[in-house]
């Protein structure tokens, strides 16, 4: 919350501060927009069913200021909900160990993971144009607060060495995380009306430690108790996240403030 | 009856793009209907003054309407077959290149030159009045030796041919053979062969592109003939004189040499004590050698030796002594003639021709010594002159919108070499000088006109821009001038003077200047320093002179010239100024989008026209949004009342198309400003914008905006933008484009 006061306060400052040297569209230079994002589930799990395909959509409330001639500051909040898939398997050969755990509930939803990302990035747009009017380039920062939630008594747990099949609780139920991703996208607005936006784009990210964690990491996890548990969910949180904003395609309007 | 190589009576799409381009200052004609020409022969004194022809009276109803209302009328009514098609692209692009033509300001209306055209017109064609209605004939201000004929009976003769005319059979028979032109509707049927023949349909199916292009002239060549002949039997139908006739080849071949051939000399610059030496005076000139045969393949007119040799044994007619040379009326031929050529100079000088300007000015001069313009066009061309030789880092400068360019080549002096007759001294003489010499000429050839005509502004303004070149363009100072004449000082025991002033035993430095002296007064290289013997007896020559040295009349900074300076001082700031202006006059905005299809354009002419539209609106609307005072001169929505606004945009239009060949050189003079005074004051500023938009879609859309602000006083230009873009022209980007441009006008420079 703290964070999101700060970065607030700092787009304010800049609003306020910062001489308007720069032609906007017609004279304006703050824009506030919706866009919705999609981003499909090819291999993943949904927030609705563990099996792909299927779309997620997200929300992001955008705020940008014009800045240079061709450059814009942007501040955006992104609420976005996916499901996740859980399936713990270990079984190593002549291994004392050797077991599954599956995640089965009752309400047959994938665990959800649901991420409140805050945005800051700067887009620059092609030459010839004037922000915010025409296509552009977007490089982003995305600080991203998810939360992935999971009913603790639906895990069955499947030791293969003395064949039984017994259901477990496990942890929290719900954990919390934060990481970040990097983010490129390439969009185009066009102002219609003098004063409404309407902005399109495909947009790629990438979060270094989904990506890192899952080629260079170790990908076993011996979940005996909770807090393993929470070590691989954060696992595969990461990796559905790097799923999640691999690509996204987007679609908003804004509205040309002042 | 073009000259040899110029285009025919209508353009061709590709070459309307660059022409629209490059002639913001593009014609100037006359529109007059055969019935309602209002204008009276008026024979005017040139004794005193002269004062350019301007238009009057009601605008005729084609200079209101819109191409495209003009277009879809005329498209409704063709007929359906093979051709159709090409007479539509026909129909649209003449209508639209007409268009501009007329609105361009370059066409006098109700004006005496105008008059007379259409009263000759009337006498040739007195037995047929259906066609006589159907011709509309307009003389447009143009140097250029030249007539020219659209479809539908426009005529265009340039005033710059009716000053060379010899008599008024030789303008019928012109006439005669434009009147062909539009009777036998070349221009179309030339178009759809053109079509036919980059297509390679019809006759043109085989053969290689430099077969198909010899047949292109062929067909040209071919009709050029038939309006030959034609136009001969047309005018035998008429009392005009036939033998006279064959004058009007000889016009037509020389019509690169001035209107009359006159010797050039030097003492038109002399006087008791400025003698320019014999050594800059051309010994012989050149002799006049034009080739009347031409090699003619790829012109679009036979040569004039076939054109000649064609019409020459129809030329014998039994009734000759029946017919005249003057039928309308010789006093009134000669009266426009000279009209004609009063007006030349002023067209050399906006064309950037100053030696052929000083050289008309001369030849008038010598009727009429005591004429004040013709006085103003020496001075300001002699300036302009001085202007390009000073600064040497001006001979080329350049401003680039899309594939157009306005460019500022050169000094405005030819090579002599290039000069057939008399004229070739004075090119020889302006080539030669250098920039302290032509200086000093132009100095004292101007004071002695301010002196003379102590009340006029602009020989003021010049003489006080002379002195200050003088000290800061030539660092020439009084004391770099003798007060004694040569003989004064050959007559002077200089070797006592020096000595009694000094020391009793002649010193090594009384020696040098002794030495000096003798120098100075045996040669004729320093003859500058003699020049103004006469002009230092004239205190207000000294006081002047001596407040520029002091750097009292030298021009103050403005506070422009000091945001310039911040500016290019400054290393961060690599943008563009703020000006701070809080009102400027817009004209019409330009237009033009074009399809390229591997490379050849097509003009889509409706939504041209459309967006310019769109584009005046947007002007409009950032103007207001920044509180930017908007004034506007245009040709938009105008009556037939109009005449004023049309008079406004073609003084604007003349302005800037001189002003726009200067380049981005902000030093050369340009001559039509004494003119806008008037114009200035009306408006309540003395900003004036131009922009525009090209827009070509091939595999990409491709878009270039441009936005030009200048200074109607100064000439100063005090913004240029252009903007490439490889996207749609939206509205959206047209609106940040345009908005941004007015904001660098209006927002004030920071401290």
């Amino acid at each position: 919350m703290i964070m999101k006061l700060r970065i607030s306060s700092f787009f304010i400052l800049i609003s306020v501060f910062m001489n308007a040297q720069t032609p906007g569209y017609m004279g304006k230079h703050r824009m506030i927009g919706y866009t919705n994002n999609f981003s499909p589930a090819l291999l993943m799990a949904n927030a609705k069913s563990v099996d792909p395909p299927g779309i997620n959509s997200s929300h992001c409330f955008n705020l940008d200021y014009v800045i240079k001639n061709r450059t814009s500051f942007c501040v955006s909040y992104q609420f976005m909900k996916t499901g996740m898939n859980f399936d713990n398997n270990i079984d190593i050969e002549d291994a004392a160990t050797s077991y599954n755990l599956s995640y089965e509930p009752k309400s047959k939803l994938p665990m959800q993971l649901k991420s409140n990302n805050i945005t800051l990035g700067f887009k620059f747009f092609k030459r010839g144009n004037f922000a915010p009017v025409g296509k552009y380039k977007k490089l982003d920062l995305m600080l991203m607060f998810s939360t992935v939630s999971y009913e603790q008594n639906a895990f069955t747990y499947h030791d293969y060495n003395s064949s039984t099949q017994v259901r477990r609780n496990y942890g929290k139920g719900e954990y919390n995380f934060s990481t970040f991703a990097i983010a490129y996208t390439l969009g185009r607005q066009r102002v219609f009306f003098n004063c409404l936006v309407l902005d399109y784009g495909v947009q790629f990210a990438a979060t270094p430690a989904g990506l890192l964690g899952s080629v260079l990491g170790d990908n076993s996890y011996y979940v005996e108790n909770g807090s393993e548990l929470e070590a691989a969910i954060k696992h595969q949180k990461n990796v559905r996240l790097v799923g999640h904003q691999l690509v996204n395609i987007h679609l908003g309007l804004g509205f040309l403030a002042f | 009856m073009n000259i040899p190589g110029k285009c025919p009576g209508y353009f061709l799409i590709n070459h309307l793009l660059m022409t629209l381009l490059k002639h913001k200052n593009m014609l100037l004609v006359l529109a007059l209907s055969a019935g309602s020409c209002l204008a009276q022969a008026q024979t005017h004194s040139f004794e005193k003054n002269y004062v350019p022809i301007t238009s009057s009276g009601s605008l005729p109803e084609e200079f209101i309407r819109t191409a495209r209302s003009v277009s879809e009328e005329e498209i409704a009514l063709l007929p359906y077959g093979a051709t159709r098609e090409a007479s539509k692209q026909f129909i649209v692009s003449n209508n639209y290149f007409l268009r501009n033509l007329l609105l361009s300001g370059d066409v006098l209306i109700n004006d005496p030159l105008s008059a007379y055209v259409n009263k000759v017109a009337d006498e040739l064609l007195k037995g047929d009045p259906a066609l006589r209605k159907q011709i509309h004939i307009y003389v447009t201000r143009s140097a250029d030796v030249n007539a020219y004929a659209f479809d539908k009976g426009f005529i265009f003769v340039n005033a710059g041919l009716l000053a060379q005319l010899e008599n008024e059979a030789q303008l019928a028979y012109i006439l005669s053979h434009e009147i062909i032109h539009v009777v036998k509707k070349h221009s179309v049927t030339e178009y759809i062969e053109n079509v036919r023949l980059e297509n390679g349909t019809g006759s043109y199916s085989r053969g290689t592109s430099e077969e198909r292009t010899l047949a292109k002239y062929r067909f040209s060549k071919e009709q050029e003939s038939e309006a030959d002949m034609e136009g001969l039997n047309l005018i035998k139908k008429s009392a005009y004189s036939i033998k006279a006739l064959n004058g009007a080849f000889d016009v037509m071949q020389y019509s690169y040499l001035p209107f009359e051939l006159i010797d050039f000399n030097k003492s038109f610059f002399e006087d008791q004590y400025l003698t320019i030496p014999d050594t800059l005076l051309l010994k012989k000139v050149s002799a006049v050698k034009s080739n009347d045969d031409y090699d003619d393949t790829k012109s679009t007119h036979p040569n004039i030796r076939k054109r000649r040799g064609a019409i020459e044994p129809e030329l014998k007619v039994e009734d000759e002594s029946s017919r005249k040379k003057y039928i309308v009326s010789e006093a009134e031929f000669k009266n426009v003639r000279e009209l004609s050529r009063f007006e030349l100079c002023k067209f050399y000088m906006t064309e950037r021709d100053y030696a052929n300007a000083i050289y008309a000015a001369y030849i008038l001069l010598q009727k009429y010594p005591d004429n004040l313009y013709l006085k103003k066009t020496v001075s300001k061309s002699l300036y302009n002159i001085l202007a390009n030789k000073t600064r040497k880092g001006y001979s080329k400068s350049t401003i680039t919108i899309g594939d157009g360019q306005m460019q500022s080549e050169g000094s405005g002096v030819p090579d002599y070499s290039n000069i057939e007759g008399a004229s070739q001294r004075l090119y020889y003489l302006l080539e030669y000088l250098e920039p302290q010499e032509l200086n000093t000429i132009a100095l004292s050839y101007t004071y002695k006109a301010h002196k003379q005509y102590p009340e006029d502004v602009t020989l003021a303004d010049l003489t006080d821009s002379l002195f200050s070149e003088m000290i800061n363009g030539n660092s020439l100072y009084l004391n770099d001038f003798s007060k004694k004449t040569k003989a004064e000082i050959k007559s002077m025991d200089t070797v006592k003077t020096v000595v009694v002033e000094e020391v009793q035993e002649e010193s090594k430095y009384s020696k040098i200047k002794k030495e000096q002296l003798k120098t100075e007064v045996e040669t004729e290289d320093n003859f500058i320093k003699y020049a103004f013997v006469g002009l230092l007896k004239d205190p207000e020559f000294v006081e002047r002179y001596s407040k520029v040295a002091k750097g009292v009349l030298q021009k103050p900074l403005t506070s422009d010239d000091k945001t310039m300076l911040y500016y290019t001082s400054s290393k961060k700031n690599t943008g563009v100024p703020f000006l701070g202006i809080d009102k400027v006059v817009f004209l019409d905005p330009f237009y033009m989008r074009v399809m390229n299809d591997h490379g050849k354009l097509n003009v889509n002419f409706y939504e041209s026209e459309d967006n310019q539209k769109i584009l005046a609106e947007i002007q409009k609307k950032c103007a207001d949004r920044l509180k930017l005072q908007y004034t506007e001169v245009s040709t938009k929505n105008m009556s037939t009342s109009d005449i004023e606004k049309y008079n406004d945009n073609a003084l604007m239009n003349d302005w800037l198309g001189e002003r726009f060949s200067h380049g981005d050189n902000n030093d050369e003079l340009v001559t039509n400003s004494e003119y806008m005074k008037p114009l200035i004051e009306k408006l309540g500023t003395k900003y004036v914008a131009w922009s525009g938009i090209y827009h070509s879609k091939g595999k990409a859309h491709r878009n270039t905006y441009f936005f030009i602000l200048l200074d109607l006083e100064s000439g100063k230009l005090m913004k240029y933008e252009t903007i490439y873009s490889r996207s749609k022209d939206n509205r959206d980007l047209i609106s940040s484009q345009v908005y941004n441009s007015l904001m660098h006008v209006v927002k004030k420079p920071k401290k």
